[in-house]
């Protein structure tokens, strides 16, 4: 990645991709670094419900903060990915590591077990009609 | 997340108005470019206004339509003071900043 | 290949039929007989512009228009069309679970809202249980029953003169309010915003690729057009059953001597079969987009194709959207139901027609596969009758629905 980045057209709102091809969630947000006499860093990417909400009000986003941490208070809202990760940008952003290792599935596991393993076949895992 | 004191959010940056050393909106902030410098992607300039917009979402063929141009800069990272997020401010006179031109 | 595109095209031909197309040509034919044909065809045409398109685009960027709608023009903007297709894509639902509602009580005489319980149940099965290709290839098959309105209209011999007149706009006879009400209200039931981005889904499900542009064309082409030729044939009927008799359309039991006439004691049977087939599968479609539209603006995994436990949230959306959905239609009128989503439909549509005036432009989505001049034009114009459409939706409502 020689050219400049263009942070709006290639990475914000764009879907992210882990290194094994696993969506993450969409870039809601990218956190930059402000210094004292120097250009400001990009430092991460950021995929949290709150964080996209934000950015037509910043009430809705709290509220929607607010919510999340009553549905589930043991839940992190939101990942945070280290932009050092960012592999490629484009039309989809891919970083280098491990999905599961961050926090991109913690809704989609509390989701997981909190409806679909308690209806019938929602145990089964692959795809249907293996 | 909580927000630390001196971080930025790239997504409430974007279409904030900028303006002038005489309090007149320049244009809105519509693209970030970022460079590499060692090991960090740092920012290098910001585009402002209509141009630039259009640029971004690459609507060339609208380029076609009558009227005068579309107004766009590009400043570097020291010519905006982004202190107050809130309010970007150019640090520079506006004849300082180059000119985004319609292709 | 052959296999694929027959099954493609009758896929495409449900996606054009359902609750509201159905209600919209009846109501139209049988009220203004063919002065209204012209609108399907040109509703048609649309449609197939824009179906085509976003095969285009998700063929060649394995992004849906949901995706790219997100992606180029950020979340603020994305917020709008989420907002507004939430609530019309419930409305939607709720149109096709009562038109399969409705079916049912055609069949038996018990009241609809008895059925619906069990309809919403047997739609959130098919959705949990099924995988893409036995949703849309099953339904499809089935739903080849509504070619009935095709041939009762052929079998009651109309003035098909009467009928090419119809194809030429015109102004109104009597009742312009109710007229462009109607008209509306056609353009909103075949231009449905929840269609196009079903349609990128389904052709990133199917794993479309370049090498596939020509089955999106002729799937979009083909399927549409027969969808249309379907939905002219109801209207034909409508006019040369209802009209004659100054019967009016405003309960589905009202609608069902379309197919009496040409069929006879099997007419009932055809209608029921056909309304219900095309509605479930409309559900099935309207149901599949909710949790698409979710996942995609958000990013979640997404795939009809794997089981609820890979993609929880995906499933816990079309779960959830089943419920208001159901609710709905037990407390009002499905017609009326079905009409007024059809209306709003118009509405909304603007907000997912507008942005692929953009997209359909951006070389790193579409590579050397961009519009050409005649595609801009033709995008241009349908975005300019959209919003033409949108602003006198409401008032035509009021005044003539």
């Amino acid at each position: 990645m020689d050219e400049p980045l263009r942070l709006v057209r290639n990475v914000l709102d764009k879907q992210i991709y882990d290194a094994n091809d696993v969506r993450l969630g969409k870039v809601d947000g990218v956190v930059l670094l402000s210094r004292q006499g120097r250009p400001p860093r990009v430092i991460a990417l950021v995929s949290s419900m709150p964080t996209a909400w934000r950015r037509l009000s910043p009430r809705l986003g709290d509220w929607i903060e607010r919510f999340q941490r009553w549905l589930a208070p043991d839940l992190r809202v939101g990942t945070r990915i280290r932009f050092e990760h960012v592999v490629h940008t484009g039309i989809d952003v891919n970083v280098d590591i491990d999905g599961t290792k961050t926090d991109a599935f913690v809704w989609e596991n509390w989701i997981r077990k909190t409806f679909v393993e308690k209806m019938p076949g929602g145990t089964g895992s692959g795809e249907k009609g293996e | 997340m909580a927000k630390k004191a001196n971080e930025l959010r790239l997504e409430l940056l974007v279409g904030r108005r900028v303006y002038d050393v005489d309090h007149r909106v320049v244009g809105r902030l519509e693209e970030f470019r970022a460079t590499r410098e060692d090991d960090e992607w740092v920012i290098s300039e910001f585009d402002i206004g209509r141009a630039a917009l259009l640029e971004r979402l690459a609507i060339r063929h609208l380029g076609w339509l009558p009227g005068r141009r579309p107004a766009g800069y590009r400043a570097r990272w020291d010519q905006i003071d982004l202190s107050e997020p809130d309010r970007p401010r150019l640090t520079v006179p506006i004849e300082a900043l180059k000119t985004l031109r319609r292709r | 290949m052959i296999l694929q595109l027959a099954l493609g095209i009758i896929t495409a031909i449900g996606g054009f039929l359902d609750a509201g197309s159905l209600a919209t040509a009846a109501v139209a034919g049988a009220l203004f007989g063919f002065q209204l044909v012209w609108v399907v065809v040109v509703a048609t045409g649309c449609i197939i512009l824009l179906t085509e398109m976003c095969g285009r685009l998700a063929a060649v960027s394995r992004h849906t228009l949901t995706d790219a709608i997100r992606e180029r023009l950020g979340f603020r903007y994305f917020a709008a069309p989420l907002a507004a297709e939430i609530v019309v894509d419930i409305m939607v639902l709720a149109a096709e679970i009562g038109g399969v509602a409705m079916a049912l009580h055609l069949a038996t005489g018990f009241d609809y809202r008895l059925f619906v319980p069990a309809v919403a149940l047997v739609l959130w099965a098919l959705l949990w249980f099924g995988n893409f290709s036995v949703i849309e290839n099953a339904i499809a098959f089935l739903g080849l029953v509504t070619l009935a309105f095709v041939f009762g209209a052929l079998r009651m011999h109309p003035s098909w003169t009467e009928v090419a007149h119809g194809a030429v706009p015109s102004l109104p006879s009597h009742d312009r309010a109710s007229y462009w009400f109607n008209a509306v209200s056609i353009v909103g039931s075949v231009l449905q915003p929840f269609v196009l981005n079903f349609y990128a889904s389904g052709a990133v499900e199917e794993k479309w690729r370049v090498k596939d542009l020509w089955l999106n064309r002729t799937v979009a082409g083909l399927g549409m057009s027969f969808g249309g030729a379907i939905a002219l044939g109801l209207l034909v009927l409508a006019a040369t059953v209802l009209g004659p008799r100054g019967m009016h359309v405003d309960t589905y039991e009202q609608a069902v001597p379309v197919l009496v006439g040409p069929f006879g004691e099997w007419g009932l049977s055809l209608f029921v079969a056909a309304l219900g087939i095309a509605c479930l599968g409309a559900a099935a479609d309207v149901g599949l987009n909710f949790a698409y539209l979710l996942s995609q603006g958000f990013g979640w995994n997404w795939s009809e194709n794997l089981k609820p436990h890979e993609d929880a949230r995906f499933a816990a959306a079309y779960s959830a959207a089943v419920v208001p959905a159901a609710l709905l239609v037990m407390l009002f009128d499905p017609l009326q139901v079905t009409l007024l989503t059809m209306a709003l439909n118009a509405v909304i549509a603007p907000l997912i027609v507008f942005p692929l005036l953009i997209l359909m432009n951006d070389k790193q989505y579409l590579r050397d596969h961009t519009n050409g001049v005649i595609s801009n034009l033709l995008v241009s114009a349908v975005v300019i009758l959209a919003f033409a459409v949108a602003v006198v939706a409401i008032p035509l409502e009021i005044l003539g629905g």
